[in-house]
């Protein structure tokens, strides 16, 4: 999007940036930027999980080499290790990440091969309902804990059935709703927020999940799952 | 002399390429379990989805004609089946029979566009399968407000399409049936040397009176029937429809088929060795997790592998005709 910005900003037109543009919103001259803080939403999952027991951690990226989601890995596998634990970045080929029948396999042989890893993390909500089953498929789900980033209705229900830990959640409607917001204020009243504005992450558990599912049954679009 | 009528086989390289694939990975990923009980399942599985696929995409591309559409029959088939029992709550079988009936459609639109056209069936299912993939994803969006839907247990749609042994899916049992109706249609009808007189010589077999049209529509149809089988399966089994799920069929089913012999050209090939050219897929992306290596380098592995693979098989069938010629 950088020409576009570059072209709407050189025409005088105010620019607000979400969701994506953290590193290069300032430079591009946007007003202003809210979206989520990809190391944050990992490092948020490895803390929850070490809170939870796990010691060795798999993040399952399906999107090699985007800087976003390796982030997201790097978070988890840190907060791992930070609290004297360890972790692990496995790589899934893109086009099976939809294939469920595969992710589980996949998940299964991982979990075979293994051992030790008592802790999975996946960077979207389908992946992380694949896993929870692989983990049940494999007889572990005692002992291995699995979290998602990203939210589905699913994988929220998983969580009161104590089949999933956690899901970390960057809060889309945030990022649209504050987006709108910053732009209108800003062009209106000249008013704009000094540093980047963080929507994300917040930690959905076994202690708020109850709330989020309710929100998401009378206002289907505010929690972004389905 | 039985060894030698073995190897004339069109599929013999094909196997023993599987059993070097298989002892690969039972030397590297054996301790770890690879060879259980629950390792076989994990790649039969993956195999067993691939195969109900590839083995039309086998016939059909022995008939000289490429179908790349199948990837999103896959995922419009399974949100098919998920908006209409879980949000219109229809019965389970009106979802199956629109999503095959489908599958049938796609099938009969590739087979018009690349007898009308002449453009290559390459581009042209190419852009069927860009077509249908976005008009799922649009209608159900339209429909349902989201191109992911969970839908309920399905009933006796679970026994038929989703009922497992062990962690062996039904699948399995069904790619055996399609196999073996597969396999007998291409050896032992009339039809089956159609397919292979169409795709050795198109011309030579219009001018000698075979309906090259109608073979290749009963083909199209057939891997558009297929594909759309293994979209309601996956749905039920996983209580959930994806418009955009199925995209690795595209080509992976083209290349299980000649890993397992079938010529890119056409003309030559044959249904076990499909079969086993999807054993050996299913194995080498499934087996590498089973060897603990680092997983980086995966698809590069996965790539090396499967040209050992397809060598080992063309050195096999070129030794097989040599001994022959020779004799």
């Amino acid at each position: 999007m950088t020409p576009q910005i570059k072209d709407a900003r050189s025409k005088g037109i105010e620019v607000v940036l979400y969701n994506s543009g953290r590193t290069s919103w300032k430079e591009l001259r946007a007003a202003a930027f809210i979206g989520k803080e990809p190391y944050q939403m990992g490092f948020v999952a490895g803390q929850s999980a070490s809170a939870n027991g796990l010691t060795n951690g798999i993040c399952l990226n399906q999107v090699p080499a985007n800087p976003v989601l390796q982030l997201r890995c790097d978070g988890y596998v840190a907060a791992l290790k930070e609290a004297g634990g360890t972790g692990n970045t496995v790589i899934l080929k893109s086009e099976d990440s939809n294939n469920s029948q595969k992710v589980r396999a996949t998940v299964r042989s991982l979990l075979l091969s293994n051992a030790d890893v008592n802790g999975i993390l996946t960077l979207g909500a389908g992946l992380g309902v694949d896993a929870a089953e692989a983990v049940a498929d494999a007889g572990k789900s005692d002992s291995v804990g699995v979290g998602t980033i990203d939210l589905s209705t699913k994988a929220l229900e998983m969580i009161p059935e104590g089949r999933m830990l956690f899901a970390i959640d960057q809060q889309p409607f945030l990022q649209g709703h504050y987006g709108l917001l910053l732009a209108q204020q800003h062009v209106d009243f000249g008013l704009a927020p000094s540093n980047a504005l963080n929507s994300g992450p917040l930690l959905i558990d076994a202690k708020n999940v109850e709330k989020v599912l309710s929100v998401g049954k009378e206002f289907p679009s505010v929690r972004g799952a389905n | 002399m039985h060894l030698r009528l073995l190897a004339r086989q069109t599929w013999f390289g094909a196997f023993l390429a599987a059993i070097l694939v298989f002892c690969f990975f039972a030397v590297f990923g054996g301790a770890n379990g690879f060879v259980s009980l629950g390792g076989t399942a994990g790649w039969l599985n993956t195999a067993a989805e691939l195969g109900i696929i590839a083995v039309p995409i086998g016939l059909l591309m022995i008939a000289g004609e490429f179908d790349l559409s199948t990837g999103s029959v896959v995922g419009a088939a399974s949100i098919i089946v998920a908006i209409s029992t879980s949000f219109l709550g229809m019965p389970v079988i009106v979802g199956i029979l629109i999503a095959l009936a489908m599958g049938v459609s796609v099938g009969l639109v590739n087979a018009a566009l690349v007898h009308k056209t002449r453009v290559p069936s390459f581009i042209v299912t190419l852009a069927t399968n860009f077509v249908v993939a976005g008009t799922a994803l649009a209608v159900s969006r339209i429909i349902s407000g989201s191109s992911t839907l969970s839908m309920p247990d399905a009933g006796w749609a679970d026994a038929v399409f989703s009922a497992r042994w062990n962690q062996m899916y039904i699948s399995i049992i069904w790619w055996a049936i399609a196999s073996a109706i597969a396999a007998w249609v291409l050896r032992s009808t009339p039809f089956g040397s159609w397919i292979f007189a169409v795709g050795g010589n198109n011309d030579a077999a219009q001018r000698a009176g075979v309906p090259v049209w109608r073979v290749k529509r009963v083909l199209y149809v057939w891997t558009g029937v297929s594909a759309a089988f293994v979209g309601i399966m996956t749905a039920i089994q996983f209580n959930q429809g994806n418009a955009v799920a199925g995209q690795g069929y595209v080509f992976q089913t083209a290349i299980a088929a000649v890993i397992g012999g079938v010529l890119l050209t056409g003309g030559f090939g044959s249904v076990i060795g499909v079969v086993f050219g999807c054993m050996i897929y299913g194995m080498i992306t499934i087996g590498l997790f089973y060897t603990g290596w680092p997983t980086d380098w995966s698809q590069a592995f996965i790539g090396s592998l499967l040209v050992l693979a397809v060598l080992a098989n063309n050195v096999i069938r070129d030794l097989a005709l040599k001994s022959d010629t020779a004799e």
